[in-house]
């Protein structure tokens, strides 16, 4: 069960990825604006790699596509401190840029679907899990060249998740196997935008 | 702590004398109530304290009161007799002493000037106020407001300046350049961007200003009038003002000259000066109304009042040319056109058309021009053989009155009658045209001698009507078949068959001849009252051609010395001319002419001396030579 999700995960990783390129490669080719940011303070969060690609649909409005991954286990061997943050985190959303885009405030809607496995890092407790919900989120976006910005942005997002609970974050004793709504922060963002 | 007290005390009755003491003068000011003093300039200020009028003793001190025992009032008056004996009472009045200030001022070129004194006493002066002096004078029943004097005090100087250096930073902080409004760094890095979708440029511009600033910008100029009128109390005023003086701490009373020229106007013979004041402070609070000077009146004199009024009448030019006519009845036999001197009156016609000729070809006043022979025949017969008897009898007289006039010139030739008009004789007196005309028949003379006839004919209206028919044939028949054509034979054909010359003449030598006429010239008259109103410049147009005295007042009056000269040189003498004539020399500096003339226009008319007071162009001869 595992293999499978982990090709067909890879598998939809990667088309997504193509696809974001050749859909940015194109929009360069032609002259269109895209934005491509990368979120500075999720560095912070235990390093997770990110990326936002934005493109222009009209003047005050912007289709994005971010994602970001975090593969990373600290102290892998070390049985009591390991802790982990690991996810793979996938949304496509527009935004609505009120002056111009690319530029002042923006307000954004996303559809974002999350996997997830995390623990260790407040209590041994491990949770798994796939989460898939709608984010909304309001930022600024200040010019400082001609080719950058700087975003700052707050989101929150709201939907279902399947988890699994294990009691440490490499053992396999299960502890909890449930589903639920959820409500939780998101697209905390400090991200530096190069715009083409 | 002592020595704190006594500094304090001494400081807080420091500040308090210090506004006392303009309290105490204000109040000084409104008992004593002065006034500026306005003097005529040159004279020395009058003490006229003690001489102005004084009405509060009219009272006479030689009245009594008395209570008598029973408790009456009784007077006691001075009471003398009267001539037809009576006792009247008598009351003896103080005598009312009233100095008025006058002065005689010439009117020259159009303008008069007046000249005052103004003395300010001492107790009106004060750093922190300012005095302002309107003059005014008074024509008639216009006022005129002369230039003001203000006299401002070094403390209302300072916060004047002071105000308007307030209100400038005040301006300052306004902010003009609308480029500083706006965020322009961020904005240019905007506008560098690749622009995909278009945005109005005002959108973005609108987007980067700076709105907090904007607002407060135009909060401040929505107060600019506010604080204008907050700092800027008075103004420096530059015009409309004579004098703006600063007085420093020395009080000393303050004497301005003041000098003012006035335009001659009409009927200007008297303006009188009143000086009105006020002293405000630096918040324009009326501090003290400062009481009106006493008057100083100015009497005007000027050459218009020595016009002369003359009435001059229109002269016309005509032409004349005369005109002379004269007819006769040269009788010619039936049928025949020759001039046969012997025949019924004819001798007598001639002879008096042959006298006319003679009489106007040598007549000293006229020359012929042309002379006109019309003949004509009775309506009797053939028309065509009518028109062919009177156009040759039309030829013949002429002929004959040629050759008569032929003759004349040649027994005249060598004879010269007039010695002065020599030339023009001979050449006039020989041309002169002699034209034949003719009438066929006068059946227009027929007609009018019908209408005038009153006592032959009887039945004129068939006669006229007959006269009116178109052709001519059927007229003459039905004029024959008529009852009356024998007396219109008899009575008025014979009339018909005559000669008419017309003699043209003109005037020898003149063409044109002037007539005076009683048609007022009204050019002259308009141009009298001018000069009398004292409108000069249109004086000079109007009686400038006419060269008499009225035209040398004018010219005058504008100082136009040379013309006015000519003018009265070519007048008979007489007072008035010679003491213009004075004036002139006097006004070119020919003093010893000036002189001469001045003494016989004295001697003609010794009331002229009167006027030399008026003009300081002989006054100050008369000082000098003590004349």
């Amino acid at each position: 069960m595992r293999e499978r999700r982990k090709i067909s995960k890879r598998i939809g990783l990667s088309i997504v990825m193509l696809m974001t390129i050749l859909s940015v490669s194109k929009q360069v080719a032609s002259g269109q604006i895209v934005g491509i940011s990368t979120n500075i303070l999720d560095y912070a969060k235990f390093v997770t790699m990110n990326l936002e690609v934005g493109t222009a649909v009209a003047r005050n409005w912007t289709f994005s596509i971010d994602g970001s991954y975090n593969p990373f286990v600290f102290n892998k061997n070390d049985a009591d401190n390991r802790m982990q943050f690991k996810h793979l985190t996938i949304g496509t959303g527009v935004k609505y840029w009120p002056f111009y885009l690319f530029s002042g405030f923006n307000f954004g809607v996303k559809t974002q679907w999350s996997e997830y496995n995390i623990g260790g890092i407040t209590s041994p407790q491990t949770v798994e899990g796939d989460a898939f919900g709608i984010a909304i989120s309001a930022g600024y976006s200040l010019i400082i060249s001609k080719h950058f910005n700087i975003d700052f942005s707050l989101g929150v997002w709201g939907g279902y998740t399947f988890y699994t609970r294990y009691s440490c974050p490499s053992c396999g004793d299960i502890l909890q196997r449930d589903s639920r709504w959820f409500i939780a922060p998101t697209d905390i963002k400090i991200s530096l935008t190069f715009n083409i | 702590m002592r020595r704190l007290m006594v500094i304090l005390l001494t400081m807080s009755l420091f500040a308090a004398t210090s506004s006392c003491s303009a309290t105490f003068k204000l109040k000084r000011l409104r008992k004593e109530n002065p006034t500026t003093i306005v003097n005529l300039a040159g004279t020395s200020p009058l003490h006229s304290e003690g001489e102005v009028c004084d009405t509060t003793h009219t009272e006479s001190s030689d009245t009594l009161t008395v209570i008598d025992p029973q408790g009456n009032r009784v007077f006691f008056m001075k009471a003398t007799v009267d001539s037809t004996g009576t006792l009247i009472a008598s009351e003896e009045l103080q005598p009312a002493i009233v100095t008025a200030k006058f002065r005689n001022v010439p009117e020259r070129n159009g303008m008069v000037s007046l000249d005052f004194d103004l003395e300010i006493p001492d107790i009106m002066l004060d750093n922190n106020w300012q005095i302002r002096l309107s003059p005014i004078l008074i024509i008639g029943e216009d006022t005129t407001s002369l230039e003001k004097i203000l006299i401002t005090g070094e403390e209302y100087r300072k916060d004047l300046l002071e105000g308007y250096s307030k209100y400038n930073r005040y301006l300052n902080r306004i902010i003009t350049d609308s480029s500083k409004l706006i965020y322009t760094g961020l904005m240019e890095t905007f506008l560098s961007r690749k622009e995909y979708y278009s945005i109005s440029h005002d959108k973005v511009r609108e987007y980067y200003s700076k709105k907090g600033a904007i607002y407060w910008n135009n909060y401040l100029i929505k107060n600019k009038e506010k604080k204008y009128r907050e700092y800027v109390k008075d103004t420096l005023a530059t015009c409309g003002i004579r004098l703006d003086s600063v007085i420093s701490n020395d009080k000393k009373g303050i004497k301005y000259c003041y000098s003012q020229g006035l335009k001659a106007r009409r009927n200007l013979k008297r303006v009188d000066l009143i000086v009105f004041g006020e002293i405000v402070d630096f918040n324009q609070n009326l501090l003290f109304s400062i009481p009106p000077s006493s008057p100083i009146t100015y009497y005007i004199s000027s050459f218009s009042s020595m016009t002369e009024e003359i009435e001059k009448y229109l002269t016309k030019v005509i032409e004349r040319k005369a005109f002379l006519n004269t007819s006769s009845l040269i009788e010619f036999r039936k049928g025949k056109y020759d001039v046969e001197y012997g025949f019924g009156n004819n001798h007598y016609e001639l002879e008096r058309i042959k006298g006319l000729l003679e009489e106007l070809m040598f007549d000293s006043e006229y020359n012929i021009d042309s002379i006109t022979v019309t003949a004509s025949s009775s309506p009797e017969g053939n028309y065509a053989r009518n028109k062919e008897l009177s156009r040759r009898r039309g030829e013949e007289i002429t002929k004959y009155l040629e050759i008569y006039s032929d003759s004349l010139r040649a027994q005249n030739q060598g004879v010269i009658i007039n010695l002065d008009e020599m030339d023009e004789y001979e050449n006039d007196f020989i041309h002169f045209k002699l034209s034949p005309r003719y009438i066929a028949e006068n059946w227009k003379e027929l007609e009018s001698m019908i209408r005038r006839d009153t006592l032959i004919l009887k039945d004129k209206e068939t006669l006229l009507g007959i006269c009116s028919i178109k052709d001519i044939s059927e007229r003459k028949e039905r004029l024959k078949r008529h009852k009356e054509y024998k007396k219109l034979l008899v009575n008025f054909y014979p009339e018909l068959r005559r000669v008419v010359f017309d003699f043209h003449l003109h005037k020898k030598g003149m063409v044109k001849d002037t007539i005076h006429t009683t048609v007022i010239d009204t050019t002259y008259m308009r141009g009298l009252k001018a000069l009398k109103e004292r409108d000069y410049e249109t004086a000079v147009v109007l009686l400038g051609p006419y060269g008499d005295i009225n035209s040398a007042l004018a010219f005058i009056s504008l100082d136009y010395n040379a013309s006015a000269l000519k003018v009265l040189e070519r007048l008979p003498e007489s007072p008035k001319r010679d003491y213009l004539l004075c004036i002139i020399y006097s006004r070119m500096g020919d003093e010893k002419s000036s002189i001469e003339y001045y003494l016989k226009a004295k001697e003609m008319d010794p009331s002229l001396r009167f006027r030399a007071n008026l003009d300081p162009e002989i006054g100050k001869l008369i000082n000098k030579y003590g004349l």
